[in-house]
């Protein structure tokens, strides 16, 4: 601590200057409003021991702005930064509970721990993980209370093939994140500098240094500068499918529902992803509210300083990206506003010397910002989510140009070794095109094709050293967006491009790119098969679809895909028959609203008793799915 | 659509218009591996049937999705609506038969004549059709489906659904024509104005000049390396529009005769294809399109030869020829006047009042004629006079061509 007492710049920037903080004089320090470390320690202890949390979670609730008795936080906290020393936080959490799968598949009781993949394992990350471990078996695992282990078994068999059908092996954008602890030699600092690296306005900055520069206590920042966040409704929300079952069907139909709720699980980030994992969406926005009320972040406390942890603003994360995946988008957007830019100090793990001694960057995760930035979007603003972006996209460019400098990521002057700065160049470069992906898809939603496009095309150029499979995606992808805005003749030419990319590829893997020339893979069907829609040529299109059928039978999307062809060509019962095939032999994919609301339309359709079938619908929602889903497709009267 | 329920009868009638369907796309929410809920919103993503293998950040979807509603329709969109009697009762239907009409404001259309339905229809079963109709008008447009048939206690049932829509007009199309008449050849420009003024995006797939056959057409709208002058992107945003250029030249035979020519009014037909969401595909043709016929009065006079650039001070000829376009036999008197455009530059060198040789209906007459260029820049080559003796009328040329003066370089 003594270092920590003598302040200069030069020890500011010096991330490595502190060692663990003794639990005890971090305590007295931050002994003011609630802090994130009760939520910290809990969230460790619930996954070690499972006994604890038990103990624990009751309590929570109760002790909303106070403290745990801080014999237990003093504990916990010195656990904390041993912790941080090898590992980061988080990953150790997930590293445990792998150890724990094994023996929660057979028992088939806590699925839980089986689904967090452990993405901090030392080998090839994410993506080894993901075809080992496919995630979609443990969701119907969980989502289906009276699932028969058969019934899992069909389920991870059918993801497999899918996912051997279209590789999205090593640069798969979703896990890109993962690979920078690819490496053991990496240390695990290094692997929190590159990911929590950003690069604060001028104003912040001196803010930071002011900070940095003044004994421990003595700076007092100005409360404007402060983000102030605080949820924005006090009503938990109800599953809206019990309540549909309880109006449609009665109150004895809506108490065979099993649905996890907020009282089902550990009051942790543990019981949070136990939530999320059982698509109860609805119930973890409830469980965020009730944790971010710890921390004095809940009903009625925007507008109120309150202090930041990675915690906290991991919750803040989880719940607005719920929001979001709940279309909810307002209150999304109400309850965010406090946050953008993420430019207020207190952000920044400087601003928390004590707590991060010494540890750089912002905690905001990078996916928050982006989140955050693409939010506007959602509520038809789209020039603002497009000039959100584009800051994002600037900083992340401007970080990308310090790490071309030879300089780290925020442009301070430091020496990163060859191998941290590939692997932090990698980390920005993916980020930069997962950006550019959210800039595309902003400009499709606002139908502005031509930015889509072009856009599109510079990521297609900034991918051409990636494998041959991942240029191939963008390249079909480029057709489909010809397709949606009724370029048909340029959407052929992308398609064309695509598939001779794929010869390309397969030549150059196996070497006998003739046999694999000849014959239309899935990819190429569905995109023949979308060409010829676009065509009106209902009859060639369902062909297309029935060869992706053959190569991939389990495929909901492309069923679902031939039962719309089935209808315009005036086949409105075996579009319906396909449709319900699909729904009964994978209820826990199929019951997607997209899904749904083709069915209905089909059902209402049909016969001018359709509301029979719909609640039979409704009743395999109740069965099979959490209350993340919407209920408004079924389009009930 | 409006429809009135008749819950009475044993068949029930449904449509439903068939536009393209659309693609439908996940919510994308990812998150890091280390952030709270680990890879669980990255693995929802993955596995939601609507997101796209290897692309699943993007909105670029694959999975269609069914109309919702019945949107808009354009002049020159294909109307398609699934038409389906199904029997609800539990008794049989005997001598079904679906009659479909679409009455517009000025005729009726018969959508379905055929009677290849089955006669009869028993419980649960369907007749299904699949009905595709070009609008060709715009306005009020009324879907009319007649059900006809027999109950088991041989009772003659019929009854009618009536379903309302407006047909709106997807282009607006202004077009401006160039005479090239004095000038070498005698080329028609089509300047033609195209907006979209649909609610959505279009792709004009393609927009062509069907000229008639007194004319050959060359469209103007690609560059020198063959790309086209819009961009590369082929989409056309609500409002905006578009210009396209088409040069029209006469056919050889009626350069030869210029009453032929000047007769030739008619430039041709717009020819356009447009698709929207999906390929929703439309197709518009303009009527035929006229020109302002030039007028030749009875003496024509076409350049045939003029230097771009001239030296200032340093004479050049200036070629043209006369065409006795009238049927009387023409004695004129050639004048040069100068100073006939504000500013020129130009001074003729010359005679001016001399006789030309009589000209027979018809024929025509080469003159080469000299100027002098007394001022730099571009100036307007204008006062050609010609008298026709007999009727003691004057014929004025005025603004025949352009040239560029320019000063004498230093060597």
């Amino acid at each position: 601590m003594s270092s920590n007492q003598q302040p200069s710049l030069n020890q500011y920037f010096n991330q490595n200057a502190n060692a663990a903080v003794p639990g005890a004089t971090f305590f007295d320090q931050i002994s003011s409003p609630p802090t994130g470390a009760p939520g910290d320690s809990a969230m460790m202890k619930s996954v070690r021991d499972t006994s604890s949390h038990n103990l624990f979670s009751p309590e929570i609730p109760k002790q909303s702005t106070q403290l745990p008795s801080a014999l237990g936080l003093g504990g916990s906290l010195q656990d904390t930064s041993t912790v941080s020393k090898d590992e980061p936080v988080v990953c150790r959490l997930f590293s445990d509970s792998d150890e724990n799968s094994v023996s929660n598949i057979a028992s088939g009781k806590n699925f839980f721990d089986l689904i967090s993949p452990p993405p901090h394992s030392i080998g090839p990350a994410g993506i080894a993980i993901d075809l080992s471990l496919p995630p979609s078996s443990s969701s119907s695992l969980l989502t289906s209370p009276d699932f028969t282990s058969t019934a899992t078994e069909d389920g991870f068999i059918s993801t497999t093939s899918s996912i051997a059908a279209t590789p999205t092996a090593a640069h798969d954008i979703l896990v890109a994140d993962d690979s920078f602890s690819k490496s053991a030699g990496f240390r695990p600092n290094e692997a929190d500098r590159r990911r929590d690296a950003w690069i604060p306005s001028e104003k912040t900055r001196q803010v930071l240094i002011a900070m940095a520069t003044s004994a421990p206590g003595t700076y007092i920042p100005d409360k404007e500068v402060l983000t102030m966040p605080g949820v924005c409704i006090q009503e938990d929300m109800a599953d809206p499918v019990t309540e549909m079952v309880q109006q449609y069907l009665g109150a004895e139909e809506a108490s065979k529902r099993k649905v996890l709720t907020m009282q089902d699980v550990t009051q942790d980030e543990r019981g949070l992803r136990e939530l999320i994992q059982a698509g109860c969406f609805r119930a973890a926005v409830n469980l965020t509210g009730r944790l971010l009320t710890i921390y004095g972040q809940g009903f009625g406390r925007s507008g109120k300083p309150s202090k930041h942890t990675t915690h906290s603003i991991q919750l803040w994360f989880t719940r607005i990206a719920l929001l979001v995946k709940l279309k909810l988008f307002s209150l999304a957007e109400t309850e965010a506003e406090r946050f953008w830019d993420f430019d207020r100090p207190d952000l920044y793990f400087p601003f928390y010397p004590d707590l991060y001694g010494g540890r750089m960057g912002t905690l905001v995760p990078f996916n928050f910002r982006l989140l955050l930035a693409e939010l506007p979007a959602h509520n038809a603003k789209h020039r603002e989510a497009l000039t959100r972006l584009h800051s994002v996209l600037a900083t992340v460019r401007k970080i990308l140009k310090n790490l071309e400098n030879g300089i780290s990521e925020d442009g301070s002057p430091a020496e990163l070794s060859a191998a941290d700065a590939a692997e932090s160049k990698r980390l920005w470069c993916n980020r930069e095109i997962r950006t550019l992906h959210s800039i595309v898809n902003c400009a499709i939603s606002c139908k502005n094709y031509s930015l889509a496009l072009e856009v599109l095309e510079q990521v297609l150029l900034k991918s051409s050293d990636l494998p041959a499979h991942h240029r191939r995606s963008l390249l079909s992808a480029l057709g489909r967006l010809h397709l949606q805005l009724g370029d048909v003749i340029g959407a052929e030419q992308y398609f064309n491009y695509a598939s001779s990319v794929r010869q390309q590829c397969a030549v150059g893997a196996d070497g006998k790119g003739a046999l694999v020339g000849t014959a239309p893979d899935l990819r190429e069907s569905i995109d023949r098969g979308l060409l010829a829609v676009s065509q009106n040529a209902f009859a060639e299109a369902l062909e297309s679809f029935q060869r992706a059928a053959d190569l991939d039978p389990a495929n909901i999307m492309v069923l679902n895909n031939m039962a719309v062809c089935h209808l315009y060509l005036g086949h409105l019962r075996d579009a319906l028959s396909i449709l319900e095939n699909a729904l009964t032999s994978n209820p826990t994919q199929g019951l997607h609203e997209a899904l749904l609301l083709n069915m209905s339309t089909l059902i209402e359709f049909e016969s001018s008793h359709c509301n029979q079938k719909k609640l039979g619908l409704l009743k395999m929602l109740a069965r099979y799915k959490g209350d993340g889903v919407s209920v408004g497709c079924l389009k009930l009267q | 659509m409006e429809a009135r329920e008749r819950p009475e009868h044993l068949l029930a009638l449904k449509v439903m218009r068939l536009t393209r369907p659309t693609l439908s796309c996940p919510i994308i929410v990812t998150s890091d591996s280390k952030d709270l809920p680990g890879n669980l919103l990255n693995n929802d993503l993955k596995h939601d049937v609507t997101s796209v293998s290897g692309v699943e950040t993007l909105n670029a979807g694959q999975f269609l999705q069914l109309p919702q509603s019945f949107g808009t329709i354009y002049l020159g969109e294909t109307f398609s609506s699934y038409i389906c009697v199904h029997n609800d009762s539990k008794e049989i239907g005997k001598d079904v038969t679906v009659k479909v009409d679409l009455q517009t404001n000025s005729q009726r259309i018969a959508l379905s004549g055929h009677s290849m339905d089955p006669s009869e229809l028993k419980p649960d079963e369907s007749i299904d059709h699949v009905i595709h109709h070009e609008v060709k008008e715009v306005g009020t447009h009324i879907l009319v489906c007649e059900i006809t048939y027999t109950t088991p206690d041989q009772k003659s049932m019929s009854y009618r659904k009536f379903y309302r829509f407006q047909v709106l007009k997807p282009l607006d199309v202004k077009t401006k024509f160039y005479n090239a008449e004095v000038f070498q050849s005698d080329e028609v420009y089509l300047e033609a104005q195209v907006q979209n003024i649909t609610v959505g995006p279009i792709c004009l797939e393609k927009v062509a000049l069907e000229s008639s056959h007194l004319f050959s057409v060359s469209a103007l709208n690609t560059a020198a390396n063959g790309e086209s002058v819009f961009g590369k992107v082929n989409v056309l945003q609500p409002q905006a529009s578009r210009q396209f250029l088409y040069c029209l030249a006469p056919q050889a035979s009626l350069t030869d005769d210029v009453r032929l020519l000047s007769g030739a009014t008619n430039i041709g037909k717009l020819d356009m294809v447009w698709r929207s969401n999906l390929g929703e595909r439309g197709r518009l043709q303009t009527s035929q399109l006229q020109r302002m016929a030039p007028d030749y009065r009875d003496i024509r006079l076409s350049v045939q030869e003029v230097p771009n650039i001239v030296t200032l001070e340093e004479a050049f000829t200036f070629g043209c020829k006369i065409i006795n376009t009238c049927d009387r036999v023409l004695d004129m008197t050639l004048w040069l006047e100068d100073g006939t455009t504000a500013n020129s530059g130009l001074m003729w060198s010359g005679v001016s009042g001399r006789s030309l040789t009589r000209l027979d209906p018809g024929a025509s007459l080469l003159l080469k004629l000299c100027l002098i260029p007394l001022a730099a820049g571009l100036q307007i080559i204008s006062g050609v006079r010609l008298t026709d003796s007999a009727l003691k009328r004057t014929y004025d040329f005025d603004d025949l061509a352009q040239v560029f003066v320019m000063q004498k370089t230093k060597t």
